[in-house]
């Protein structure tokens, strides 16, 4: 078997090295990209001051910039899976770049429609799947850390960021601002010159069978794949969930998939699409993001109803910035432990559902202090869930169908984005209260982790139906395994 | 009847009669009534008796005329208690007011039972203001009412106590809210828009007007006379637009809104800026990026070349052993000594 491989094509996720280069380049891509996005609601009291316009027209930017973002990241996670991950976030930089160049010059609002929603949105989407895809390329032990720490760009971003638009709208108003903003997203170039293509052995555990031997243990790879430049220890590598199906290969082939390196475009590559796993995922990731947006945006209104001073809202909301990039990089570094890897999915469901409940019982927290410890575990758990969608992700499609399953999952966040903010206000002005408006949001985000665990209880259940139909080759495994170490 | 008993009282019935025209009426039915019923008499002289009687306490002092009644003027009434020396109380106003001014001073450790106090306006003595207070209840009080019709009656008023204690009382305009103290930045050849605003709860200007420095001077901004210029009010808002700026059109600009009493001043200043400013950063940051991706690229470059390189190596040595690879630094004899 082992003569038969000439070359060896495909690396191990390195973990480390140059991972962390593409970590931070994620990192700055969040920040360039969804820091960039919450910092244009600054910009709207000079935009209504200029045009004229009133809070709902400009807001509309803000919606349309946040869509686009969302509604286009197919089109990322295609163009780096036809060309590469570089030539993707390169010329997302370039787009996003002209948007706001243009939105310098425009003098309506409409103009500014098109140059900061949809010519900037496209560029933001073209860059941000491939950056998170790319980090999942290159890590497989601390993946969960290299997402929390990635995606904590967002929140510190904005937190940089927020004060930075101001000074610079105070200096230059908010044409040289945006002039200013559009030379910082240019830096999505640098980031993208930076996204090494990196070919990773694909990890099927078809070739075991569709059980492994105990379910802790995790018969990594193929036995067959065994020259490998970079060893890694395997034992103590624990398992992820195995995907009990196959993808309708044939099974004893080991593929070989370039990771944003293929040269063609197939149906093969949205195949993953059919998965009842991953359709299941996707429904639970609607109602999710259904849920997840409303508190962010009437957070400081029903605080400010509540009788709490502004300065205590606007404080709520930094704490509430604050602990989300705690809970973005504790959260990653915790379902990366041992003991808690093969759970991860559990720990999503826990995050989402905590956050549940949270918005539950906003309605009977009435002061500052009762608000407080909401806004912290509200905070914390919006973090962890955050760093564990892409991980949640490619532990249910494999790792070359990562790219595009991420464009499918943030395509699905866009429509609601938009949607649920208008609702949850028409809801605040048809019942008078915020109420009804969290008790929405509560259940939309239960919703979500109910049907995430249906999923995660069929699926062991079906793992546990296989092994007890198909005996265990134990031995097979074993000797193999030790085969592979010593050559 | 002339031996009645009212005669004493004869002299003071023609007082009466001098003073007023009505009660002469009375009178002579008083004297001609001698022929009437004595009922009648007694009632006649009774009143005569009530209205002379009035007339008597009023002698003393010349009856004071009475205010001409002014329809539009409210009443307000503003009042303080001093504990310390000093006291100093705000008082906004938007249309004239007769306005009620109290002053209470709880005194100090030794409480003379009366103390004179007097009135001060912008720090000058009002005359005819002194009066001599009386301790009542622990505390010496001061109320006297001004009438604050136009802009010269607003200012600061004080009532002082003794020589020391005094509270101030500061009658202006309503001051309009959300101050912008940052300036407006605009560049040249754009145009720009100022807004100023009256807080909700706060009455309505009658009118709005802006102002532009010139020099010392505001001088009034003519719609009509500049084209450039274009004034939108609304009731709680106004909008000063300035269209095609140029550099000299930077300064300060007053928005001035008008009430019954006076006018309240808001300010703005106006900073017009060339498209270079901007142009700074972004041009530092723009070839910090085209520097380091020229150079990223570049090393990726040579980077590639030299793995393709190695790689074409490693192929070669690979073909030429059948199997396994070590660390790979050894060169090809000791693996073939190992097989």
């Amino acid at each position: 078997m082992a003569a038969k491989k000439q070359q060896t094509v495909g690396v191990l996720p390195p973990d480390g090295g140059w991972g962390w280069v593409i970590v931070g380049c994620c990192f700055m891509v969040t920040v360039c990209t969804r820091a960039v996005t919450r910092c244009i609601s600054i910009f709207f009291v000079e935009f209504q001051a200029h045009f004229e316009a009133d809070y709902s027209s400009t807001a509309w930017i803000h919606s349309l910039l946040d869509c686009t973002t969302m509604l286009c990241a197919p089109v990322g996670s295609l163009v780096g899976n036809r060309w590469s991950c570089r030539v993707a976030v390169m010329s997302g930089g370039v787009l996003s770049f002209c948007g706001f160049l243009l939105s310098f010059f425009s003098t309506s609002l409409e103009l500014l429609y098109f140059s900061i929603g949809v010519v900037t949105g496209l560029g933001f989407a073209l860059c941000y799947t491939p950056a998170i895809a790319m980090v999942g390329c290159y890590f497989q032990r601390r993946k969960a850390l290299a997402y929390g720490i990635a995606m904590s760009g967002s929140g510190i971003g904005t937190f940089v960021l927020a004060p930075t638009v101001q000074l610079l709208i105070d200096l230059y108003s908010w044409r040289g601002a945006l002039l200013v903003l559009s030379a910082f997203v240019a830096n999505l170039c640098v980031c993208g010159a930076l996204l090494r293509p990196i070919t990773v052995q694909e990890e099927e555990p078809e070739d075991v069978g569709p059980e492994t031997c105990g379910e802790k243990q995790r018969g990594d790879v193929s036995s067959q794949d065994t020259e490998l430049s970079i060893k890694q220890d395997r034992t103590k590598e624990p398992s992820l969930l195995p995907l009990p199906l196959s993808y309708g290969n044939p099974v004893p082939q080991v593929k070989r998939r370039w990771c944003f390196s293929s040269c063609f475009l197939s149906s093969k590559e949205y195949r993953f699409l059919l998965l009842p796993d991953f359709l299941g995922l996707a429904v639970s990731f609607l109602f999710l993001a259904s849920g997840c947006s409303l508190p962010f945006v009437y957070l400081v209104p029903y605080a400010l109803s509540a009788g709490v001073s502004h300065q205590n809202a606007a404080f709520l909301m930094s704490i509430l910035g604050v602990i989300d990039i705690v809970g973005n990089i504790t959260f990653g570094w915790l379902t990366d432990r041992r003991c808690l890897k093969p759970h991860r999915l559990i720990c999503y469901i826990i995050s989402v559902a905590m956050e549940g409940l949270c918005c539950l019982f906003m309605p009977l927290l009435t002061s500052f202090p009762l608000l407080v410890p909401f806004a912290v575990l509200y905070g914390y758990f919006d973090g962890g869930y955050v760093a564990l969608i892409p991980v949640v992700t490619s532990d249910v499609v494999r790792l070359p169908y990562l790219s595009s399953a991420l464009g499918v999952v943030f395509f699905l966040h866009a429509i609601p984005y938009l949607v649920s903010p208008p609702i949850g206000g028409w809801l605040v002005d048809v019942t008078g209260s915020y109420t009804a408006t969290f008790f929405l949001s509560g259940t939309a985000l239960l919703a979500s982790a109910l049907i995430v665990s249906i999923v995660a209880v069929i699926r062991h259940c079906r793992r546990r139906i296989n092994s007890r139909h198909k005996p265990l080759p134990l031995g097979l495994s074993d000797s193999s395994h030790t085969q592979g170490v010593i050559l | 009847m002339a031996a009645s008993p009212w005669e004493g009282e004869g002299g003071e019935v023609r007082r009466c009669s001098e003073r007023r025209q009505k009660p002469s009426h009375a009178e002579d039915r008083g004297t001609t009534a001698m022929t009437s019923s004595w009922k009648q008499q007694l009632v006649q002289v009774l009143l005569v008796l009530v209205s002379c009687g009035h007339g008597d306490t009023k002698t003393a002092a010349p009856t004071p005329t009475p205010l001409p009644p002014v329809t539009p003027l409210k009443q307000d009434a503003k009042s303080a208690v001093l504990t310390g020396k000093n006291f100093t109380e705000r008082v906004e106003l938007s249309s004239p007011v007769n306005m009620t001014l109290s002053c209470t001073w709880k005194g100090d450790q030794d409480k003379p039972p009366n103390i004179t106090g007097h009135w001060r306006k912008d720090g000058q003595e009002i005359q005819d203001s002194r009066v001599t207070v009386m301790l009542e209840d622990e505390n010496y009080k001061l109320i006297q009412v001004f009438s604050v019709v136009s802009e010269k009656d607003l200012g600061n008023y004080s009532c002082v106590f003794g020589n020391e204690a005094r509270i101030d009382f500061i009658l202006e305009v309503l001051q309009m809210g959300e101050k912008r103290d940052k300036p407006v930045v605009s560049y040249i050849r754009d145009f720009v828009v100022m807004t100023c605003k009256v807080e909700e709860n706060k009455p309505i200007p009658t009118t709005w007007n802006w102002y532009t420095s010139n020099g010392t001077d505001k001088e009034q901004i003519n719609t009509t006379a500049s084209k450039r210029f274009k004034i939108v009010s609304e009731e709680r808002e106004t909008k000063l637009k300035v269209k095609d700026l140029t550099l000299d059109d930077a300064g300060q600009y007053y928005c001035g809104a008008v009430y019954p009493i006076g006018t309240s001043v808001g300010q703005v200043e106006l900073k017009v800026i060339t498209f270079m400013e901007p142009l700074k950063p972004f041009i530092t940051i723009l070839i910090e990026v085209v520097v380091l991706v020229a150079a990223i690229l570049l090393y990726e470059r040579s980077r590639a070349k030299k793995d393709s390189a190695e790689g074409t190596q490693t192929n070669a040595e690979q073909n030429t052993e059948p199997q396994g690879d070590d660390k790979g630094a050894e060169g090809n004899d000791s693996v073939r000594q190992r097989k």
